[in-house]
């Protein structure tokens, strides 16, 4: 449904050496690929049990590239869970498009326990 | 290096700024230790725990930025498997021990391997807690724990053989090397010659001083000659007399040929006796005498047929005002074993054997070995020759 933002629940484990989210943009109406590349993105997790465990990725730390069709249209967005605990946080992307803010996307990640102990 | 499979990948539908777009999330983990990890690079590993995963590498390498630690998985016991050469850049820390294809091996511990420690011939033992002779083993025989042997540590055993001087007459002849000392000490307050002209001493110039001044400078004059062959006429040294005490000994570096002169150049006078002196220093290499032997035919009877071998060195000097000096105590001499039976007789053989010695000699410094043949009697040697055992270091 247009006008919404997208679901984006996610889990990852505290041995994880990496977490991203990639995001690949096209014009609904003609499927063409959209230019991000002066679009402006803002990712941040937050802990629900409010224990202060955070992290924010700013524009700067994102990777805008091209997937293929000559157009920066897909946004990586590395997150390291390196320093936050195990449990829920609630997260949101918001972009900036001509001073206007939009959340486009929100949800929750689970960071379990390591797999590997 | 696989990523995981991503936990989410769909297609979304947002609104921005009015223009609807579509959205191809994938979201998941970068990572993924569940399975065997292949490798076409290498793998950088800055911290991660890989336990209980395989590592396997095409033409690659693994970089480690980090301890190493193979655990025991109760399969492979933390087992590292090198099929080719292992190039180590810094040190090898083994706490157990090592085996060589699979036979001979190097162990370690504290005590002796002897009836202790299994392992097959070949092998080594280093003990941690040994001393001089206890500290190296061989396993020389056997398959158990015993065959081993206590490597003991000596240089290996060289000879060094000269013939006996014939005299005559009654003399002290000498053998690998030689002293001559003027009859009486001497302040060389003025100029003093010894040896005769043209003669080949190839010798150190020595002296040997009582107690004194240490201001006092002798120079020793006349020409010269190096190891090399370089003749050097009207040349010089300098013996500085800087030790106060009785019977300290100096020589030159130099050696000299033809006929030289001592004399005072400086500082107080302080009575000397001077002279030459030639050794064998191995070619000026550090040596231990461990043993000799002598062996002769008398050509006549003397009672007062004697063999002494000096260590020539430094110290053990003994200065005397009306006569030559005294040379360091011998390290054998065969009147001080031998006592009374010592005659050579005429038309016998004689022998004298030593072992057991570990006199280390300096034949990198200024130390060697004299062998002084004594005979009191004319033509007391018929022949013979004297044998020193020695390690090189």
């Amino acid at each position: 449904m247009p006008g919404y933002a997208f679901q984006m629940d996610s889990e990852g484990h505290k041995d994880d050496t990496g977490f991203k989210i990639t995001l690949t943009w096209a014009d609904a109406t003609t499927g063409s690929a959209v230019d991000i590349s002066s679009w402006t993105f803002a990712y941040e997790a937050n802990e629900k049990s409010g224990s202060g465990g955070n992290v924010a990725v700013a524009d700067g730390a994102m990777t805008k590239s091209d997937s293929g069709s000559g157009t920066t249209d897909t946004l990586t967005i590395p997150i390291s869970f390196a320093s936050l605990n195990e449990g829920r946080y609630s997260q949101h992307l918001r972009v900036t498009v001509g001073g206007e803010i939009t959340t486009v996307g929100y949800g929750t990640l689970e960071i379990k326990p390591s797999e590997f102990d | 290096m696989a990523d995981r499979e991503y936990l989410t990948t769909q297609v979304y539908d947002v609104s921005i700024g009015g223009t609807v777009y579509h959205v191809s999330a994938k979201v998941g983990s970068e990572s993924d230790h569940s399975g065997d990890i292949t490798i076409g690079g290498y793998l950088t590993v800055n911290g991660a725990d890989l336990s209980g995963t395989a590592i396997t590498t095409t033409n690659g390498g693994i970089i480690v930025n980090g301890p190493l630690e193979l655990t025991n998985d109760g399969a492979n016991n933390g087992a590292l498997t090198v099929a080719d050469d292992a190039d180590i850049a810094g040190g090898l820390d083994v706490d157990g021990s090592i085996t060589l294809n699979s036979t001979a091996g190097v162990y370690h511990g504290t005590g002796s391997p002897e009836g202790v420690q299994v392992a097959a011939v070949g092998s080594l033992f280093l003990r941690t807690n040994g001393g001089s002779g206890t500290t190296l083993y061989v396993k020389e025989s056997g398959s158990g724990n015993t065959g081993w042997t206590a490597m003991v540590s000596q240089g290996f055993s060289l000879t060094q053989s000269w013939e006996m001087p014939l005299s005559a007459t009654a003399a002290t002849s000498y053998t690998s090397g030689f002293y001559r000392f003027a009859t009486s000490a001497s302040t060389l307050a003025s100029p003093v010659t010894f040896g005769t002209a043209n003669g080949a001493y190839g010798a150190h110039a020595m002296l040997v001083a009582t107690s004194g001044a240490t201001d006092t400078e002798i120079t020793v004059s006349g020409t010269s000659i190096t190891d090399a062959g370089v003749r050097t006429t009207t040349d010089t040294e300098v013996l500085s007399l800087t030790d106060a005490a009785a019977n300290t000994y100096y020589e030159t570096d130099k050696k000299w040929i033809g006929q030289v002169t001592f004399e005072k150049t400086a500082g107080t006078n302080r009575s000397c006796n001077y002279g030459f002196c030639k050794y064998w220093d191995n070619q000026n290499m550090d040596f231990t005498i461990v043993g000799g032997e002598a062996l002769w035919k008398a050509g006549a009877t003397d009672a007062g047929f004697d063999i002494v071998v000096y260590h020539h060195k430094a110290t053990g000097w003994t200065y005397n005002a009306g006569a030559a000096p005294t040379p360091p105590t011998p390290i054998f001499q065969l009147s001080t074993d031998y006592v009374t039976e010592r005659s050579a007789i005429a038309g016998h053989h004689g022998a004298w054997k030593r072992t057991g010695a570990s006199q280390a000699i300096s034949g990198s410094g200024s130390e060697g070995v004299i062998v002084a043949v004594v005979t009191t009697a004319p033509n007391a040697l018929d022949s013979g020759t004297i044998t020193m055992n020695y390690t090189s270091g």
